[in-house]
């Protein structure tokens, strides 16, 4: 049970954490820490890239 | 969960999206083009730079006012800023009356050196009717609020959307999209993966768009809270006649009030953020996170003296930074592409949760087309049987 729920919450839990955080670290800090934000926000970006042109296909059940 | 309580959300799910959905559409579209309206304005409406003459002094901004003042005979400064993006300049709002509407603005930008005159700001362009179909659809405040309660829909549909995505993916790996199969599952998937990665920003960006609507509502506790109580002594005095104190000198009384903190406004007497005795002169602080909030000092406009400086209450503040944060522009370009990003990822959500309630739609129909087909031909058989 524990596992299912992390496989399938682990990483939109993540993505949420990234996200956020960059968002306020962007408001709350200047120069090189707008950089490291922008850094951050691109994952999600990269992930969403990633998943749709790259990803594997699912498996036959 | 129960396949009930599923059916539920569904429907929740369903219903707050179709009501909100082109509604939102308009908002990313229109948008997409407010993230960089500092740079398609300055592409738009070229402005000359402020040329420092060789020993040059800046003139008084009561100097500045007057010219400005000059330009459009019978109208009165009401608001003054200095726009750090643009040294050495100084920006004035002129109108017949203080709390004329904004379509009454006449705003000038002066060469803070020679008084010349290098550009206007306008209130008719293109972007600024963008930014007002944005804000209130060309409404007013009804509008306004009218979007905000499409914002508190669209968190709605995402609260609801995020409770299905737990059924819908508890069999697959996160990110799955079936490409193969028909193109109603790819675009099920679609709406799956981009919803649930972008689903932090859509909360924070709606959110705060819903702070947003609430701006005239922030504006008038202000009004009758904080502002009140700072100008109780002046409640029962007669509106002011005649000339103003000087500008310079109450800008100067701010400075010494807030000696941390850099102008950012001056209000006159009269207008939306003053009272009807002072000037209102809002300061910024110098951090990233503070030069976001403003802090008001009144100077009494008749005799030039200082009558209070109070910090913001929370509720201003929370609109203070709502604005940057709904914006985007506060990180530099590299952020504002993000926004943009994610602004088009958010219409990539709506626009295939759309066409899922068309197929689904139509599957349905088909379904019952089916059900009636079988129906017929079973009666039909029966009648042969007898």
């Amino acid at each position: 049970m524990k596992k299912s729920t992390l496989k399938l919450w682990g990483i939109p839990f993540l993505m949420a954490v990234i996200l956020l955080y960059g968002l306020i670290s962007a408001l709350a800090r200047d120069g090189f820490g707008d950089v490291i934000a922008c850094v951050i926000l691109c994952i999600p970006i990269l992930t969403v890239i990633c998943k749709y042109y790259f990803g594997t296909m699912p498996e036959r059940r | 969960m129960k396949i009930t309580a599923a059916k539920r959300w569904f429907r929740w799910h369903k219903w707050t999206s179709l009501v909100c959905t082109l509604f939102l559409l308009m908002l990313c579209t229109t948008g997409l083009p407010l993230i960089f309206h500092e740079e398609i304005d300055n592409l738009l409406d070229q402005k000359e730079a402020a040329i420092i003459p060789p020993g040059g002094h800046k003139l008084t901004a009561d100097s500045l006012v007057r010219i400005a003042e000059a330009l459009h005979p019978g109208n009165y400064a009401r608001y003054v800023y200095w726009d750090d993006e643009r040294p050495n300049t100084i920006t004035i709002d002129v109108a017949d009356k203080p709390d004329a509407p904004v379509s009454h603005s006449h705003y000038v930008i002066l060469n803070e050196y020679t008084g010349s005159l290098l550009g206007r700001v306008r209130t008719d362009g293109l972007m600024y009717n963008i930014l007002q179909l944005h804000t209130d659809i060309f409404a007013g405040i009804p509008g306004k609020l009218f979007l905000g309660l499409m914002g508190i829909l669209f968190l709605v549909s995402i609260v609801s959307g995020v409770v299905l995505y737990g059924p819908i993916m508890r069999n697959f790996d996160f990110g799955v999209v079936r490409k193969q199969k028909s193109r109603r599952l790819k675009w099920l998937d679609t709406h799956n993966l981009v919803g649930i990665v972008v689903l932090a920003w859509m909360v924070v960006v709606g959110f705060t768009g819903i702070i947003n609507t609430l701006s005239d509502v922030v504006l008038g506790l202000w009004q009758q809270g904080q502002l009140k109580e700072m100008t109780a002594p002046y409640q029962n005095q007669p509106p002011l006649t005649g000339k103003y104190s000087s500008l310079d000198a109450a800008v100067a009384v701010a400075k010494k009030a807030a000696p941390d903190m850099k102008v950012s406004i001056v209000t006159y007497p009269g207008t939306l953020f003053s009272s009807k005795h002072h000037y209102a002169i809002f300061m910024h602080g110098n951090t990233a996170l503070t030069a976001k909030l403003l802090k008001p000092v009144l100077v009494d406009a008749k005799t030039g003296a200082f009558t209070d400086s109070r910090s913001m209450p929370w509720y201003v503040d929370a609109l203070f930074l709502s604005e940057p944060l709904h914006f985007g522009d506060y990180g530099g370009m590299a952020l504002k592409i993000i926004w943009a990003v994610f602004d088009f990822l958010t219409i990539v959500v709506l626009i295939t949760g759309l066409y899922l309630w068309f197929a689904r739609r139509k599957s349905e129909r088909q379904q019952w087309k089916r059900l009636e087909a079988i129906e017929k031909n079973k009666t039909s058989n029966e009648k042969i049987d007898a």
